[in-house]
């Protein structure tokens, strides 16, 4: 079939993760881990009215690397830091993409 | 007769700064007084002490009772903040009730409340605040003031 406009942003999808994702493994918890392109973004800011520094980790994905979704727990290894998702990925504009909140995972 | 520079208030929040940075509480020497800058992840966890209410009335003739009130911040990061807190608060209580020099300033040491909030984050960041009492007694015809 040839491409048409309406699967034109999920086919450039992929080609914008291919360009500006980074590698990084999904391992569902129980699962394997298993390659794939995110893009991780780590804004600053401060909580408790504004008395401690913290950064906001999220990463969004492709939906399609994920059948089963993300859920809480879950993790993501990015450049050898590893993640853990603070909650279910959600799913952004038209579900192509997952958002998902990271905390550090500790020791 | 002395003149004191301070409120007795004053004193007290000065007297509470140095028996928690001699104490060796989990949080070091990182104690502040009013500190209004966000905390980093470095810096934890910490103590900021905050002075909050006062009041004076009269008590008996020519005599002004005071209540004090300030508050201890206990600054934490991570899963275990709210223990992490707990043990913090417990630190700091047993150095401030303990010090001679704040029995001195003030009679009736008390923690009156203590309040938890924590926010998530790349480690959840944790509060627990403390509300303490002093009180004093000064002279009604004193020219210092009790707060």
């Amino acid at each position: 079939m040839p491409p048409t406009l309406d699967d034109i942003f999920t086919r450039k999808l992929a080609v914008l993760y291919a360009r500006l994702g980074r590698d990084a493994q999904f391992t569902p918890t129980g699962g394997d881990a298993q390659p794939v392109r995110v893009l991780l973004d780590e804004p600053g800011s401060t909580g408790l009215d504004g008395m401690q520094a913290r950064t906001e980790p999220t990463i969004r994905m492709q939906a399609v690397d994920a059948p089963n979704g993300v859920q809480r727990g879950d993790r993501f290894t990015v450049a050898g830091k590893t993640w853990a998702a603070r909650e279910a990925g959600v799913p952004v504009l038209d579900g192509s993409e997952l958002q998902v909140e990271l905390k550090a995972v500790q020791g | 007769m002395s003149i004191q520079v301070n409120t007795t208030h004053e004193r007290i929040l000065q007297r509470v700064d140095q028996a928690l940075q001699a104490a060796g509480t989990d949080a070091a020497v990182r104690v502040h007084r009013g500190r209004l800058d966000a905390f980093g992840a470095d810096e934890l966890p910490a103590i900021n002490i905050r002075r909050s209410t006062g009041q004076a009335e009269a008590f008996a003739d020519m005599v002004s009772r005071g209540l004090m009130e300030f508050e201890l911040d206990f600054h934490v990061r991570g899963d275990d903040w709210e223990t992490a807190a707990d043990r913090l608060h417990l630190q700091a209580h047993r150095a401030i009730a303990i010090d001679a020099g704040l029995n001195t300033l003030g009679r009736g040491l008390r923690c009156t409340r203590t309040e938890l909030r924590a926010e998530g984050g790349d480690e959840t960041i944790g509060r627990l605040t403390a509300t303490y009492q002093v009180q004093a007694l000064t002279r009604g015809s004193d020219l210092a003031l009790v707060s």
